[in-house]
């Protein structure tokens, strides 16, 4: 991907660089996030050029105690998001082999100066928005017995040469959260006490009991702005790509793409959150400040939210997949056929968003539901915010679509 | 670790070696379309080759944003430099012309004509 994003034709639906990273690297994550759980952390690459680096350097620094959250995170997302739309990353080979570069780089020198995974756990934006998805799936790495750890006097899971690298201790250890799946704690146990499970997805969502290295979820306020990050990101990003963002774009006569660009994601990911969830929050009518019942509640959006991109995502995993076979065609003759058909017909692809989008749903209200049975409250404000959220990406989804390199014509 | 840089390695000099088409650089070539700006539905694309007559040329129209579906058209001409066919886009926004053919001389061509926003039909 890397050489031929950098060597090969600056055309997007012609190189590895952009086809493979913008149309199947994302539809095959959501497949693996939807039936099994966090395959491509457990599959990353970035990690190769770390574990190659640490057969001659060994951190010795501790990662910043300012920095152990999420908030560096979560502004990273945004920021990868923001220069998805900006720089049309979609569109260009070469800036798609750069980023690929610059993570190498950045994986590189942060696991090389600093112990443990920080790159994974608190700086990595597609970890994070990994981390969050894969509360939804339906695998998780957990132990067989508990009464076995009670009675392990090693903690090799945690402290074992192939202990955990992102902190987390298998007998306190609650669901996907911060879990890359490499399945260390599997191996360095050794009672063979850790698994690779099957359990109800997004269950974990509405469990607020202590986890390893996270502790209470309710307590969290940058996990919940990571997930407020995943849920508005996603109506963001489709958003960016259908006619009514290019009119709105002329309408309002910004000087610069931008320019344009920053005042939506100031709307989208910080006015509009505010608004609805602070709405929310406060006909939840609890006797706590707006803001706490409020990362209470987050969580619930998860599923649905993970559900908008898995819609956005299928729909050009869908079309697109088989351009796979003429772009590794191309390599060996000219004379390639560029015209193949989509893995599911076009008029069948909006009943199957629509039903992603009604599991997403029925996902999210059913977090709310168990989310308000615990703080005993009425769930029914935070129905609504999921219905009004479902019901924009149902008109997204319903607009033309359009994509150009720039907002403003 | 040897078997995953023999894989790299591979990949990239497998990247290196697309076969290139255009051998006629010199060929002057330009592309209108009727409306202009293109849009969304009928529009009609007119080549012109001045000096250089080709006995075959086709287009290739793509977005800027992989796996959508590309459209193609085989265009007709009475006198080799004057080419025309109906283009029917799908989606507003950003597409390119790939343009390909074989010249009289012997050359064959093939030339990206950027196309930007393309709109929807009134």
């Amino acid at each position: 991907m890397i050489g031929d994003g950098l060597t090969g034709p600056q055309l997007a639906p012609k190189n590895l660089a952009t086809v493979l990273g913008w149309l199947h690297y994302r539809g095959l994550l959501m497949a693996g996030l939807l039936v099994a759980g966090n395959l491509f952390c457990m599959a990353c690459p970035f990690m190769l050029t770390r574990n190659l680096a640490r057969r001659f350097v060994r951190p010795g620094r501790s990662w910043p105690r300012a920095l152990r959250n999420k908030y560096l995170a979560v502004a990273l997302l945004v920021l990868y998001l923001f220069c998805y739309e900006w720089l049309n990353l979609w569109e260009s080979p070469r800036a798609t082999a750069v980023v690929i570069l610059l993570y190498f780089g950045l994986a590189l020198l942060l696991d090389s100066l600093f112990q443990g995974a920080p790159f994974c756990k608190y700086v990595c934006p597609l970890g994070q928005f990994n981390f969050v998805a894969s509360t939804v799936s339906p695998l998780e790495v957990g132990v067989k017995a508990l009464d076995q750890c009670h009675q392990c006097q090693t903690k090799d899971c945690i402290k074992g040469a192939r202990g955990c690298e992102l902190g987390l201790f298998q007998e306190k250890k609650i669901g996907n959260l911060d879990c890359t799946f490499c399945l260390d704690c599997v191996q360095a146990c050794p009672y063979d006490n850790v698994t690779l499970r099957p359990r109800l997805p997004a269950q974990e969502l509405w469990n607020d009991a202590y986890r390893s290295s996270l502790g209470h979820l309710s307590q969290r306020p940058d996990l919940s702005l990571l997930m407020l990050a995943f849920t508005f990101g996603a109506l963001l990003n489709m958003f960016g790509m259908i006619s009514p963002a290019y009119a709105l774009a002329n309408w309002l006569q910004f000087k610069s793409d931008g320019a344009f660009l920053a005042a939506l994601f100031a709307v989208m990911l910080v006015l509009e959150p505010l608004l609805l969830l602070g709405t929310a929050a406060f006909l939840s009518k609890q006797k706590q400040p707006l803001a706490l019942t409020a990362v209470r509640f987050t969580p619930c959006l998860v599923p649905l939210a993970f559900a908008i991109w898995l819609a956005h995502y299928f729909f050009h995993f869908l079309t697109g997949f088989l351009t796979l076979i003429p772009l590794v065609q191309q390599f060996f003759t000219p004379d390639v056929n560029w015209v193949v058909p989509p893995l599911l017909p076009g008029d069948q692809l909006m009943p199957l968003e629509l039903g992603i989008l009604a599991l997403g749903l029925a996902g999210s209200c059913l977090v709310a539901h168990h989310i308000a049975l615990r703080e005993r409250t009425v769930a029914w404000p935070w129905y609504a915010l999921c219905a009004i959220l479902s019901a924009a990406a149902i008109w997204m989804l319903s607009q033309p679509m359009e994509m150009r390199g720039t907002f403003l014509s | 670790m040897p078997r995953i840089l023999l894989t790299l390695l591979l990949v990239i000099t497998v990247g290196c070696s697309r076969p290139a088409a255009d051998d006629a650089a010199n060929v002057q070539l330009t592309v209108k379309t009727t409306p202009s700006p293109a849009v969304v539905g009928e529009n009609q694309l007119d080549v012109e080759l001045p000096g250089s007559p080709a006995q075959s040329l086709s287009v290739e129209a793509n977005m800027s944003h992989p796996g959508m579906a590309p459209v193609t058209a085989t265009l007709t001409s009475t006198d080799g430099t004057h080419w025309r066919a109906p283009l029917k886009l799908t989606m507003a926004g950003d597409w390119f012309l790939i343009v390909k053919g074989d010249l009289k001389d012997g050359h064959k061509l093939e030339r990206q004509i950027p196309l930007p926003g393309v709109v929807a039909s009134p």
